[in-house]
């Protein structure tokens, strides 16, 4: 009996949105250039162009295909450094070296940073990846940290009492353990590790990536490729986002474990 | 109680934290081969020291502690520890939980699996095998650790408030079901607890322990049958009187 009811409710509010957003588009499209710019907000049929062009011509999956490359990359390098390093600090001599350097690295703006890689690496794409590693892999070091704070020293003393040795105790217990913290702080990772691949191409724009193309077009004051271009990366942030959360909420569901972030 | 000969010897045994707290103080405790050890006291008075000390997760200040006339040193293999809030792993299944021991042990998945589901199905949890610990109430996770607790195969088990959380009448049935295991298997039990009639019900032989630092204030044998129906046993008498010479102990301790 709901379902019918419920139906031309759903249609309404469909409705009221498109006619917020037919708008939105409406009075950006008219507006006069003394009070929105072409070359600072583009119009509405110039970023459709822009958008049709780019994924026409597969610059669009080129430039997203690269930027994700140095994403994920940076994630899949960064993500067992930290976790390593986080054990290391975890032992009692390991706590005095690691701590002290892991805070200031944690402290420094990592986008002062990309000075320094241009020095290092010149303009080449090395800089991009080396920046995701330095933003992101604190960022793991700090989740394990705490996942390994949490793990319950009972069922460690359980294991030794069962005969598990350091590695089978490491294995079956104390990685299972931090899993969720490391599984939230995924997700996490993803839209920082892509913000900084964006911000390190836009600051080193060398390749076809959208940091690139995006420093590129508002070099050339083009307004429409600009904000076709931020559109792009709002898509692939979204899927990224939906592509990663869903795995770890059934994980969550599956093993009645909470996971932070999720 | 089969055996009867020493299975654990604590002599002389005191214990202080490193910011001076001083926990046991010159305590002197055998547990037999084959019997259910209930130790009651105040709360805080030491009495997880003591499991933790047969353990081997706790050493003494000064004194000894042996397991079959060996000294503990280090954590002792021969003890399995059921607490209150249980050590079960919550990403693993009921079935999985329960053959850890065997895991550990090198036991092939077949054999192990074939072991667990047979001491599940005998506790009363073998149709919950796939579930997660998260799934089950606290009586089918009691009964879990138990079922794991059996399965590591331990000489000695250490049970600290193991039913202290879960409502009273399903505490009598775990209790029942614990006395029944222990005349299959005639294990050792060092059973902790604050409760007197649980104490009464279950064990062969009693310890009161003092207000902290904790020292032995009495050992009463509970001279009645045993294997028992533990909801019958506590309506004797012979139960009754015990309780109130027990609290009689107690009282003052708790008033300190």
């Amino acid at each position: 009996m709901a379902g019918p009811a419920r139906r031309p409710r759903r249609v309404r509010v469909l409705g009221a949105r498109l006619a917020v957003l037919a708008l939105v588009f409406a009075v950006w499209q008219l507006l006069p250039q003394s009070v929105l710019p072409d070359y600072a907000f583009g119009r509405p049929a110039g970023v459709l162009a822009a958008l049709v062009s780019l994924i026409s011509s597969g610059t669009a999956f080129i430039a997203t295909a690269e930027t994700l490359r140095t994403t994920l990359l940076g994630i899949l390098v960064a993500a067992p450094i930290g976790i390593l390093v986080a054990f290391a600090a975890a032992a009692a001599v390991g706590a005095w070296v690691i701590e002290p350097v892991t805070t200031v690295l944690y402290a420094t703006p990592k986008v002062g940073l990309i000075s320094l890689f241009i020095l290092w690496f010149g303009l080449s794409t090395r800089g991009h990846f080396a920046l995701v590693l330095m933003t992101v892999g604190p960022v793991f070091y700090y989740a394990a940290r705490q996942g390994l704070s949490e793990v319950d020293p009972n069922t460690v003393i359980a294991f030794r009492l069962m005969g598990a040795g350091r590695l089978k105790i490491a294995r079956s217990l104390v990685i299972r353990s931090m899993t969720p913290n490391l599984l939230g702080v995924t997700r996490l990772a993803f839209p920082i590790a892509f913000g900084a691949t964006v911000f390190a191409e836009l600051r080193v724009p060398v390749g076809v990536n959208l940091g690139a193309l995006l420093s590129r077009y508002a070099l050339a004051l083009d307004g429409d490729n600009t904000v076709a271009i931020m559109l792009i990366m709002g898509v692939v942030a979204y899927i990224l986002d939906v592509a990663i959360s869903r795995p770890l909420r059934a994980y969550a569901q599956r093993t009645g474990t909470g996971i932070p972030a999720v | 109680m089969s055996g009867g000969g020493s299975a654990v010897e604590l002599r002389a045994v005191s214990l202080a934290f490193g910011d001076g707290l001083q926990v046991l103080d010159g305590i002197d405790l055998g547990v037999r081969e084959g019997e259910i050890l209930a130790l009651i006291g105040p709360s805080g008075c030491g009495k997880s020291t003591i499991l933790n000390l047969i353990a081997g997760a706790l050493a003494p200040t000064s004194g000894s502690v042996e397991c079959f006339g060996q000294p503990v040193r280090g954590l002792n293999r021969r003890v399995s520890y059921m607490t209150q809030r249980d050590t079960l792993l919550p990403w693993r299944s009921a079935l999985d939980n329960a053959a850890l021991p065997l895991e550990i042990a090198g036991v092939g998945r077949r054999e192990r699996y074939e072991r667990a589901r047979a001491e599940l199905a005998r506790l009363g949890v073998g149709e919950f095998g796939a579930f997660r610990p998260h799934q089950l109430s606290g009586g089918m996770r009691s009964r879990l650790s138990l079922a794991r607790a059996l399965l590591a195969d331990a000489q000695i088990f250490l049970m600290d408030e193991p039913f202290a959380a879960i409502d009273a009448l399903l505490r009598l049935r775990l209790q029942q079901l614990l006395v029944d295991v222990w005349s299959e298997t005639r294990r050792t039990i060092v059973y902790v607890t604050h409760d007197l009639n649980e104490a009464i019900s279950l064990a062969h032989r009693i310890v009161v322990l003092s207000h902290r630092p904790a020292r032995i204030l009495a050992v009463r044998d509970v001279d009645l049958p045993h294997p028992r129906d533990v909801a019958q046993i506590r309506t004797t008498e012979r139960a009754q009187a015990m309780y109130w010479e027990l609290w009689k102990i107690l009282e003052g301790e708790l008033q300190g």
